[in-house]
């Protein structure tokens, strides 16, 4: 544990020391306000759980983008500086290098999604809250900022760029998003395995409405799982992959 | 993929051939597309079909070609590594067309075994699939490392082809792990619900009613088992079926019991029929009502946000049926029309659709009593309350005397008076004068606590009253009092006539605030020769009337401000509350007077400036509060550091 302990208060170091992740940070509660005042409030009258509804949905899009962005630097950056060699030769496993890197950006992430609890709470000035949904809602947004930067984390395992590991990334997370189209497109079995992935429409939609599914909390874990070992496997490449 | 061995003059070299396992993958994709994105017509399908089954050959015999051609061990291991994959996904591709092609055939061979082999089959061809195709990636991209770059490596390092291929094995396992769990966690999905407001827990109310049934209660419920909105509802009626030996419940599938659904008049699941059980035949419904509430939690959502309600409605329904309450009508009295500020009506007092429904909600049948009714001769005998409200033109001495003798007769009356029509409130004197209390027509102002409408100097006659008596018809308010405000637009007050007429229970339920002053000029400003006092603001008598065999009570409640009751401010909790537990008061239903559970969510409403504070708030402030804040602690940090 002792590692990743490290590890993760280097990245978060990392992130509070760049101006990246407070760029991040200030562009995704901007946007975040943005969308929260122009759709989610919107014109007229609106009830608040509709209200919440629509702030977690555009919330979401706002934490799939900036998981990318916190997670594309992860390893990519080390490869491109050199430093990686550093981390290989030191008595650190692969998967403490990722579990470690990947907690950092999940904490830092974590802080900017509860960072805007302010506006859902902006809502009590004027109406009622359920604060089910709020939790719901939150819990939701962490799951899926988990598996975005899992994704991400993924992109970046891949390559020495940025700028590929944020395609990569973005690419994946793409797939992920339209797979209840595909599902919609094909026949059962594959239809029912394909809007299953689905990593918004299927697994996100209830926590916006304050319901909480066992299935949606372990979907997301096993994406987040599954894509934490596949970047620990794509960092061991370098022992046969050359 | 293919493999060839080049010899050189000066040294071996080995050659990695890439496209075998290229075409193998494309062969895999076009399969994709015939078999699951074209459905129509047949023949591209087969076409595409054909297509895939070539470039999938091809790459099985330029990998095999390669392998036989492979000198090196090492090579030939890889190739022969390699060459199993393809085995694997060709062995899932397999599965999967015996069990689509030859479904039938395999049914009648199988016979019972065949639901569970087609279960087996369903899991593992992709199964397979996967721990061919990954395997196979990870296999050829180890030995592409080992080229120079134009395809010839000098020698093969078996070891990092055993990792790749170990590697992508584990990968796929661990995405089959990945697919198992979810399939799990999707049959035993548990579903917490924090999505609506307080809604499907009965209320003390209810409780109330179902502890007072005066006859049996049965509720059939029509949702089938594993149903979700039936894991929200049974608890509720369990709940009820504890408060009262005369409340039983049973849940039942419309498609299981479709006798019993024709008995009650059930069309399908997603009813719930409450019905007072019939005494020769148990099993039949004497009196019924239904209650929809859809087999969804979408579709149930709005009924479970008002479900109490509608509950209790129905069981007053049944237990205390046909109720009448009449609204005296020709003299100015408040509407029944929804608010709406709508400038061209001639009349733009608020209406009283909201206490409209509230009666509705209680079981009753709300009618209007004016001369056109025999108002001026008798009040109908079928009259179970009269609601006077505000009435500003003049009322009849016949009619005046009529509602006296239904009041004197064990009648009950709810009076809302409008301060500011002085003459209605003199002609209802007599009314109150049966009671031994005195109206006045001044309207009572505050400029401490009031309810700021306008935010003009006329507010301060929008009282407000924190004080309450512990009188029955004060049940929920008197548990709250200086706690809740009640709200009391333009309010005129009582105080005692004389002594009390005998055998009349008498209270003065609701007290102003201190400083609150009779505005006797309607300046609305607290002149020298106004008084500041507490004044009393609603009454409430009843007495005894009747002999031992016909024993009635008369009840009279009295409130100072009709717009208290309006749609004006009986959105407003507590107002609500004193109308509820008024009208069960003078019904004799005070043994259940509480509140509903029926907490629903509001609009939200803001005034354009409040939407420009929000919007700089949300918009800029917080972001740049985060970006200086941490652009000031990266350079505080880089200071420290240079220093």
């Amino acid at each position: 544990m002792r590692p990743i302990a490290l590890i993760v208060r280097r990245e978060l170091m990392a992130y509070l020391r760049s101006p990246l992740g407070w760029v991040v940070a200030a562009v995704a509660l901007l946007l975040d306000g943005l969308l929260f005042n122009f759709f989610a409030m919107g014109e007229g009258h609106r009830k608040s759980a509709d209200v919440l509804r629509q702030f977690f949905y555009f919330s979401s899009g706002t934490t799939m983008v900036a998981s990318l962005f916190l997670a594309m630097r992860l390893i990519a950056e080390e490869r491109q500086t050199g430093t990686i060699a550093l981390l290989y030769s030191s008595p650190v496993r692969d998967y403490q290098i990722v579990l470690g890197k990947f907690l950092s950006a999940f904490l830092f992430l974590a802080g900017i999604t509860l960072a805007t609890i302010y506006m859902p709470l902006l809502i009590l000035v004027h109406g009622k809250i359920n604060l089910g949904q709020i939790f719901a809602g939150y819990l939701g947004l962490l799951l899926l900022g988990s598996a975005s930067l899992s994704l991400g984390l993924f992109g970046s395992s891949l390559t020495r760029s940025q700028v590929v590991a944020i395609i990569i990334g973005a690419a994946l997370l793409l797939f992920l998003l339209l797979c209840w189209l595909i599902g919609s497109n094909t026949e059962r079995p594959l239809s029912e395995i394909f809007s299953w992935l689905s990593l918004h429409n299927k697994h996100f939609q209830p926590f916006m409405s304050g319901i909480i599914n066992s299935q949606d909390v372990v979907y997301y874990l096993s994406v987040t799982y599954f894509f934490l070992f596949a970047s620990t496997r794509a960092l061991e490449a370098r022992r046969w992959s050359g | 993929m293919t493999a060839t061995e080049q010899k050189d003059t000066s040294r071996a070299t080995i050659r990695i051939e890439w496209w075998p396992t290229v075409a193998f993958f494309v062969g895999l994709v076009l399969l994709y597309i015939g078999e699951r994105a074209i459905g129509d017509p047949a023949r591209v399908r087969l076409g595409v079909d054909v297509a895939a089954g070539l470039a999938m050959a091809a790459g099985l015999v330029g990998r095999a070609r390669s392998l036989t051609q492979a000198r090196d061990p090492n090579h030939r291991r890889a190739e022969s590594w390699i060459l199993i994959a393809m085995v694997l996904v060709l062995a899932g591709l397999g599965l999967y067309f015996l069990f689509a092609l030859g479904r039938e055939w395999l049914r009648s061979s199988l016979g019972k075994a065949f639901d569970r082999t087609d279960g087996v089959a369903a899991v593992l061809w992709p199964a397979l699939v996967l721990l061919g195709a990954l395997p196979l990636v990870a296999m050829q991209r180890a030995l592409s490392a080992m080229t120079d770059g134009h395809g010839h490596a000098e020698h093969i390092e078996i070891r990092r082809v055993s990792y790749s291929a170990h590697s992508g094995a584990t990968v796929g396992l661990v995405l089959i792990f990945c697919f198992a769990i979810n399939y799990v966690a999707g049959e035993l999905n548990k579903k917490v619900d924090l999505a609506r407001f307080r809604s499907t827990r009965p209320s003390p109310a209810t409780i109330k009613v179902v502890q007072n049934l005066n006859k049996p209660i049965r509720a059939v419920i029509f949702l089938p088992s594993a149903n979700e909105v039936r894991e929200q509802i049974e608890p509720y009626f369990k709940d009820l079926s504890q408060q009262s030996g005369r409340f039983t419940y049973e849940v039942v599938d419309h498609a299981l019991s479709p006798q019993k659904a024709r008995d009650l008049s059930a069309t399908g699941n997603g009813l719930i029929v409450l019905g007072v059980p019939d005494e020769k035949n148990p099993t039949q419904m004497s009196q019924r009502e239904i209650l929809h509430v859809g087999t969804t939690l979408e579709t149930a959502a709005s009924a479970l946000q008002t479900f109490d309600g509608d509950v209790q409605k129905r069981l007053l329904l049944l237990t205390r049926p046909g109720r009448i309450a009449y609204f005296t009508v020709g003299h100015g009295e408040r509407g029944m029309d929804r608010f709406t500020l709508d400038l061209t009506k001639e009349d733009l007092r608020a209406p009283m659709s909201l206490l409209q429904q509230i009666l509705q909600g209680q079981g009753y049948e709300v009618r209007s009593l004016g001369v056109g009714q025999g108002l001026a001769n008798k009040v109908p005998g079928d009259a179970g309350i009269v609601f006077i409200a505000g009435p500003t033109e003049r009322f009849l001495a016949e009619e005046v005397n009529a509602l006296r003798s239904y009041l004197e007769g064990g009648g009950h009356i709810f009076l809302m008076f409008d301060p500011m029509a002085e003459g209605p409130a003199a002609d209802l004197q007599p009314l109150l004068q049966a009671v031994g209390v005195k109206f006045h027509a001044t309207l009572l102002c505050n400029d401490e606590n009031y309810w700021p409408r306008t935010h003009q100097k006329s507010d301060f006659a929008n009282i407000a009253a924190v004080s309450f008596s512990s009188h029955a018809s004060m049940t929920t308010l008197s548990r709250a009092s200086g706690r809740v405000a009640l709200v009391l637009p333009r309010s005129g007050w009582f105080e005692r006539d004389g002594t009390t007429p005998p055998g009349v229970q008498l209270d003065f339920t609701i007290r102003s605030m201190p400083k609150t002053w009779e505005d006797a000029n309607h300046n609305f400003t607290f002149d020298k020769e106004e008084k500041q006092q507490v004044f009393d603001l609603a009454v409430a008598a009843h007495k005894s009337v009747g002999d031992a065999k016909d024993k009635k009570e008369m009840r009279l409640a009295a409130l100072g401000s009709v717009d208290a009751m309006s749609d004006l401010v009986l959105g407003h909790r507590p107002n609500l509350v004193l109308a509820l537990d008024t009208i069960k008061w003078l019904m004799g239903d005070e043994a259940i007077a509480a509140e509903v559970a029926q907490e629903q969510d509001l609009p939200i409403v803001h005034t354009r400036a409040e939407d420009k504070a929000w919007f700089y708030l949300t918009v800029f402030l917080m972001p740049t509060l985060i970006l200086f804040g941490g652009l000031f602690y990266i350079r505080r940090v880089r200071r420290r550091r240079a220093s």
